[in-house]
């Protein structure tokens, strides 16, 4: 059986994956509208908030120097402790994977397909992702490629379309909000969907050459670029009102969307963006969870035994995690304080461990140098 | 046993291939291309929508449409009791406008319509909410001569392509409305409809009247149609249309000057807390047409022309400005709207008096139109 | 892979051990074991050649002598109809009889070397040679006093003639293709490569069919990890009967359950050049023209020999022009399924209700009438493969207009499906070598369509894109052969690279990627 050390990615697709999963569910619940027009400047300062956060993760990474990342978790905390560190993270991964997958088939249902019950939409997409996680990540990151490709052609198709009803004015005025509003909204956009990167943490390993850092950060920004350009696309086109007051502004955005004279009312097709990064997103969490899972579970090398049950799992989780689509809107005013342990705190905990550890690591080296033959 | 179990869960994940619920023939649908709201006798909100007959075979003689009357306490009932007379569900996704009574826009306003038109996921955001001048919203839909196969196809065309050739109704999608609506600063305008007569005869034809001016949700006034082209001017809206002008001394016709491009920018003076707008519009024409007789002499005209023209416009637009300001006293040019984005706190300050300090606004107009050239003709 | 449908390792292997155990017994009754070898006596060695062959009538057996030594009698055993008689009697026969030279101590190596004049002859101790031998040909010579026997090549059989395969018919271009004997078809292929790299081993397949095999490529230019593992799984393989290509190239898959070939094959031999050229091997089978290259990347479904030999412009667009086919033929009636019956706000409103007319009235419901259309067309497309020539022209002149007309009048088909199926028809024909695969995946994403619309057909799609990225052609990724995606690889796939720009070879297949060390001059 491959192991995810077998083939090396490389650190360009590790971006690719980055940036893809940014974009996840940002392309259809769209970026934090609550401060409307200002809502690119509460991108910025989300951004400015996540570099330190992903400086963090990246120093982790360096400090594995390599290593399976869950091997290293286990050998720096113990065993106890460890397993409690690992079994949280997978319990964020494999949640924020049901999330995602409950957040699509709402809006699959809402938008387009009202009489189809939920379970079946969610049992297709949860086995197509289940599927992608199966082919492993050398898979992943060449579906990638093709899926940046495509979402971030037909972004720049939806903003060529949209350009003839765009209005400038739109962005003024600026700065409406007051700083208390503004940092509520760019600390929500930190948590959904910056610091979900976290998911990224035990993939880095496989990406052989190039440096953490420069992953995260070429990551973070080309992300913040794309939802820049989907923020401006969504202001500038439906109007700072409608884009607060609408569940999905960037699904709006595309039904006004007109090609020429002839070819308008072609939302459907942008289903294609949905599903490619929605599917990103739920296989790179369904790994991570498979990756903590396998290891909790001692079996570290099978990893294919354990797709099945966590597939169910996830598919369980989904359907029982909200009662209805009102519970899951409102559910994102409260995400950031549920996930800012998973993000922040277990990250800093490791982060700090790890610091210890090298550094006593470094004394003990130097005492034994020191050491007379 | 382990086989057992695999199959059953392998049949339990079927369940996607287990029907198609959204699966919707085409022959299981009546298609709807416009939609009229009325207000019944009772209170009632009486529908009128207008579908495309499917029965008559299209290749010969084209589609044409039908009638559909439903009532109902609100909009989304109206349309489910349509279902007690026809065999296929209302189909709304190709619909084009949606035409309101101006009784229904006086007294219940737009909230209604904008709520039920946005939240609906069939609706497009793209439709054109129409106001009619006739008693009825349905009697713009119930006329006889389609060219499109359905009057709603026909006026969504006119008003579409209207600000490049005629300059005379505003154009009106739901998403627009809904932003105009909730902005301060600036009121919502509709286009106009309404029954032209034919001379010599009793057929009638649906014709662009101008628009209609909001205050608020509510109805506040019409303008015509040669009204609406110096309204459309002021926000850059308009990209074509005439002018048409008398000057004698030139000539005893009328002279045309066709527009090809408005430049208009609107700014504000403050002055301690007393408001003065300005307006500049800048027009570029060509000659169109100059009926006059070559013996009245061959001296140049352009510059008799233009200005002639810009005395002209700077009334026009200086009396429609007026008029709504003291009679509509609704901004529906966006002068609020202009403060409210550049000087937030002075919005902040003025926004509770504006409806006030808008009646008697001084707005100061200045015109300024360029002859580009003159067609085929020579002129000088 | 995880496969719980397999039942329990032992049980199979036991059942497959006890089977084979039967047969060998059986073909060791009939002599058939491979090491069985002559006996010292003539006689011992002709009655059981007669025991072996009994019932064959095909069989001659001549008996000569010799005419200084009456006692140096000599059995000639061959098969009738497959041997080159008059090579017989001059470089056998005749020596035989006429020769008056004492015969050495070694009767075999003598007459070998120094009587018989036939161009290839064989000693042989084996009941295995002699039998092979005498059904593919070759003459058996027993001598006496001797457990040796001499196999003398001598064949001579109809074959075809070297012809262009009807299925690869090109342009222009060499116009030869391969017929059913193997020697004729490394013939073609020595011709055109004329180095001593070019490295030829045989084998045989099937226990009772004992057909010989090559197994062909440039020994500079090969991957030698490939070869290592075409090798074992060609030595996996134990089955009774092997009378195709693709019986090989079922049973070295990489992955059992996929439409999608692992293996190229073609009938022509400047594709067979070219790909050993680049690196890759050659799997020829006797009395098949059909020959094996592997490794086998995804987008040589799409190449063909012509491209090489037209201009450029014209190729590239061509190429581009298959893919296109290839991904219309299995989204054209799915997406219009998800249009007509989930997302009639696509149609532009004149088409909507011009469809619409015409589907009223029609019984079956959109997606049922697609799947029954395209059905009906495979019928029909079959029908007209295996028709003799004369009939199969009016059936599918009539099959297509007619009764697709007639359909359409009495109200059982609407007529915008018959433009979809005839649509979805011609374009498969761009990509002949995809038909198999094609059929099933349309099906697939006709399914999702018609559950989920438009984005039933996306995750269709999404799931076929991660199939394909998983397959496999000994350890070859197919679509993507060096790891990434690099331009490298696009001149030759998406489009077609003047030859002048093409310098390296592609990266996975071959070890030394220098194709040519500068490019030839251009006309400036």
């Amino acid at each position: 059986m491959k192991t995810i050390h077998d083939n090396p990615v490389s650190s360009r697709e590790m971006v690719r994956m980055i940036i893809l999963f940014v974009f996840g569910s940002s392309v259809v619940m769209g970026v934090n509208p609550r401060t409307m027009q200002d809502a690119w400047i509460c991108l910025l300062i989300a951004a400015a908030i996540s570099v330190p956060v992903f400086f963090i993760y990246a120093r982790i990474m360096h400090l594995m120097d390599g290593k399976d990342f869950f091997t290293c978790v286990l050998d720096w905390f113990g065993g106890i402790p460890g397993r409690i560190v690992i079994a949280l993270l997978v319990w964020y991964y494999l949640y924020l994977a049901a999330v995602v997958v409950r957040n699509f088939s709402e809006f699959m249902e809402i938008v387009a397909m009202p009489e189809t019950p939920q379970i079946p939409m969610m049992i297709s997409f949860l086995l197509v992702s289940a599927y992608l996680c199966k082919s492993r990540i050398q898979v992943i990151s060449q579906w990638s490629i093709v899926g940046l490709c495509i979402t971030v052609g037909i972004m720049i198709i939806t903003v060529l379309s949209t350009v003839a009803s765009m209005r400038p004015q739109n962005l003024l005025p600026i700065l409406e909000h007051s700083p208390p509003v503004m940092m509520k909204s760019s600390f929500e956009i930190f948590a959904f969907p910056f610091a979900e990167c976290v998911v990224f943490l035990p993939l880095i390993s496989a990406a052989k050459h190039g440096s953490p850092y420069k992953v995260f950060f070429k990551g973070l920004f080309y992300s913040t670029l794309v939802l820049m350009v989907i923020i401006l696309r969504n202001v500038l086109t439906l109007g700072p009102q409608l884009m607060e007051a609408e569940y999905f502004p960037s699904y709006s955005c595309a039904r006004i969307m007109e090609i020429g004279s002839f070819l308008s009312r072609i939302e459907g097709t942008i289903s294609i963006n949905f599903i490619v990064s929605g599917l990103t997103k739920t296989s790179l969490c369904l790994y991570s969870g498979a990756l903590g899972l396998a290891k909790l579970l001692n079996v570290p090398n099978k990893l294919d035994l354990i797709i099945m049950p966590i597939f169910l799992f996830v598919l369980m989780l989904c359907a029982l995690s909200y009662t209805d689509a009102v519970q899951m809107f409102n559910f994102l005013d409260f995400y950031p304080f549920y996930a800012l342990p998973f993000q922040v705190i277990v990250p800093v905990v490791i982060w700090l461990v790890g610091e210890w550890k090298a550094h006593s690591k470094k004394t003990s080296s130097v005492q034994t140098a020191s050491q007379p033959s | 046993m382990k086989r057992c179990l695999c199959a059953l869960l392998a049949a339990c994940l079927m369940l996607p291939l287990a029907g198609c619920w959204n699966y919707r023939g085409l022959n299981e649908m009546t298609i709807v291309a416009g939609m009229a709201i009325d207000e019944a006798d009772d209170g009632q909100y009486l529908m009128t929508f207008e579908v495309m007959d499917l029965s008559q075979p299209t290749k010969t003689e084209g589609p044409n449409s039908n009638l559909v009357f439903a009532k109902g306490g609100s909009i989304l009932e109206a349309i489910r009791n349509a279902k007690r007379q026809l065999a296929s569900k209302l189909y709304f996704g190709n619909m084009q406008i949606m035409v309101i009574s101006h009784q229904v826009a006086e007294r219940e306003g737009l909230d209604a319509v904008l709520d039920f038109a946005l939240r609906d996921s069939e609706m497009r955001e793209t439709m054109e909410l129409v106001v009619s001048r006739e008693e009825t919203a349905r009697a713009i839909l119930s006329n006889d001569e389609k060219i499109s196969g359905a009057v709603s196809y026909d006026i969504s065309r006119i008003i579409r392509e209207d600000a490049k050739v005629t300059g005379s109704v505003f154009s009106a999608q739901f998403y627009r409305i809904y932003d105009d609506s909730r902005t301060p600063g600036i009121n919502v305008v509709l286009p106009v409809f309404y029954l032209a007569p034919e001379p010599d005869s009793d057929k009638k034809h649906v014709e662009a009247y101008g628009c209609a001016v909001f205050k608020g949700s509510l109805l506040a006034g019409f303008f015509s149609a040669e009204e609406t082209k110096y309204l459309l001017m002021v926000n850059g809206l308009l990209t074509g249309g005439v002018l048409t002008f008398y000057v004698p001394e030139i000539t005893k016709n009328n002279i045309t000057l066709e527009i090809k491009k408005v430049d208009s920018s609107m700014s504000y003076e403050n002055n301690d807390g007393k408001i003065a707008m300005k307006l500049s519009v800048k027009i570029n024409a060509y000659f169109a047409e100059f009926p006059h007789n070559k013996n009245e002499g061959n001296h140049p005209v352009l510059d008799q022309v233009e200005r002639s023209a810009e005395n002209l416009v700077r009334e026009e637009l200086q009396s429609v400005i007026k008029k709504l300001q003291t009679q509509y006293q609704s901004d529906a040019l966006g002068m609020g709207r202009l403060i409210y984005r550049t000087n937030l706190p002075l919005w902040r300050q003025i926004s509770g008096r504006w409806n006030e300090m808008y009646q008697t606004l001084p707005v100061d107009v200045t015109v300024k139109i360029h002859l580009a050239n003159t067609a085929m003709v020579r002129e000088s | 892979m995880w496969n719980p449908f397999r039942p329990k390792q032992e049980e199979k292997q036991k059942r497959i051990d006890e089977a084979l155990s039967r047969s060998t017994e059986r073909s060791k009754a009939t002599g058939q074991s491979q090491e069985e070898v002559l006996s010292p006596s003539m006689e011992e060695n002709c009655r059981r050649f007669e025991e072996l062959f009994r019932d064959n009538d095909t069989i001659i057996c001549r008996k000569i002598q010799n005419a200084c030594y009456p006692w140096l009698e000599y059995r000639l055993y061959y098969s009738d109809g497959m041997v080159n008689t008059s090579l017989l009697h001059d470089g056998v026969l005749r020596p035989l009889v006429e020769s008056n030279e004492k015969p050495g101590r070694d009767l075999a190596e003598s007459l070998s070397k120094q009587i018989l004049t036939a161009s290839d002859v064989q000693i042989s101790e084996k009941w295995k040679d002699v039998c092979d031998g005498v059904t593919y040909g070759d003459a058996i010579l027993f001598l006496p006093h001797s457990s040796r026997a001499l196999i003398l090549s001598a064949k001579n059989f109809q074959l075809r003639g070297v012809d262009e395969p009807e299925n690869e018919r090109i342009l222009s271009g060499p116009r030869e293709g391969f017929n059913e004997s193997l020697l004729n078809n490394l013939t073609l292929i020595r011709r055109r490569l004329r180095t001593h790299d070019l490295k030829l081993k045989f084998r045989t397949f099937g226990r009772r069919t004992q057909t010989k095999a090559c197994v062909c490529y440039l020994d500079s230019l090969v991957n030698k990890n490939i070869l290592k593992l075409l090798e074992d799984r060609l030595n996996n393989i134990d089955i009774d009967g092997v009378l195709d290509t693709n019986y090989l190239s079922e049973l070295t898959r990489d992955s059992a359950l996929s439409p999608f070939r692992s293996t190229g094959y073609t009938e022509r031999p400047d594709v067979v050049a070219a790909k050993l050229l680049e690196g890759r091997i050659a799997i020829f089978l006797d009395g098949t023209p059909v020959v094996l290259t592997v490794p086998y990347l995804f987008i040589e479904n799409f190449q063909s020999s012509e491209d090489y030999y037209l201009n450029f412009f014209y190729t590239s667009f061509s190429r581009m022009l298959r893919i296109l086919g290839f991904f219309m033929t299995i989204t054209v009636p799915g997406f219009y399924i998800a249009i007509v019956a989930f997302h009639h706000e696509m149609l532009p409103t004149p088409l909507l209700i011009n469809i619409a007319s015409e589907r009223t009235g029609v019984p079956l419901p959109a997606a049922a009438e697609a799947f029954i259309m395209l059905i009906v067309f495979d019928i029909l497309r079959e029908t007209g493969v295996r028709m003799p020539s004369n009939v199969g022209q009016a059936l599918s002149i009539v099959g297509a207009l007619v009764i697709g007309q007639a359909a359409v009048e009495a109200r059982l088909v609407a007529a915008p499906m018959i433009i979809i199926v005839g649509i979805t028809g011609i374009t498969a024909l761009l990509v002949p070598r995809m038909s198999a695969p094609i059929i099933f995946v349309r099906i697939f994403i006709l399914i999702g369509a018609s559950v989920f619309g438009l984005f039933g057909m996306m995750l269709t799609l999404c799931t076929l894109f991660i199939h394909m990225l998983n397959l496999d052609s000994f350890g070859v990724s197919q679509l993507t052969p060096s790891g990434k995606l690099q331009f490298q690889q696009i001149k030759d796939m998406a489009i077609r690279a003047p030859w002048w720009k093409m310098i390296q070879l592609p990266k996975r297949t071959a070890w030394s990627t220098i194709r040519q060390k500068t490019p030839p001059r251009r006309k400036e």
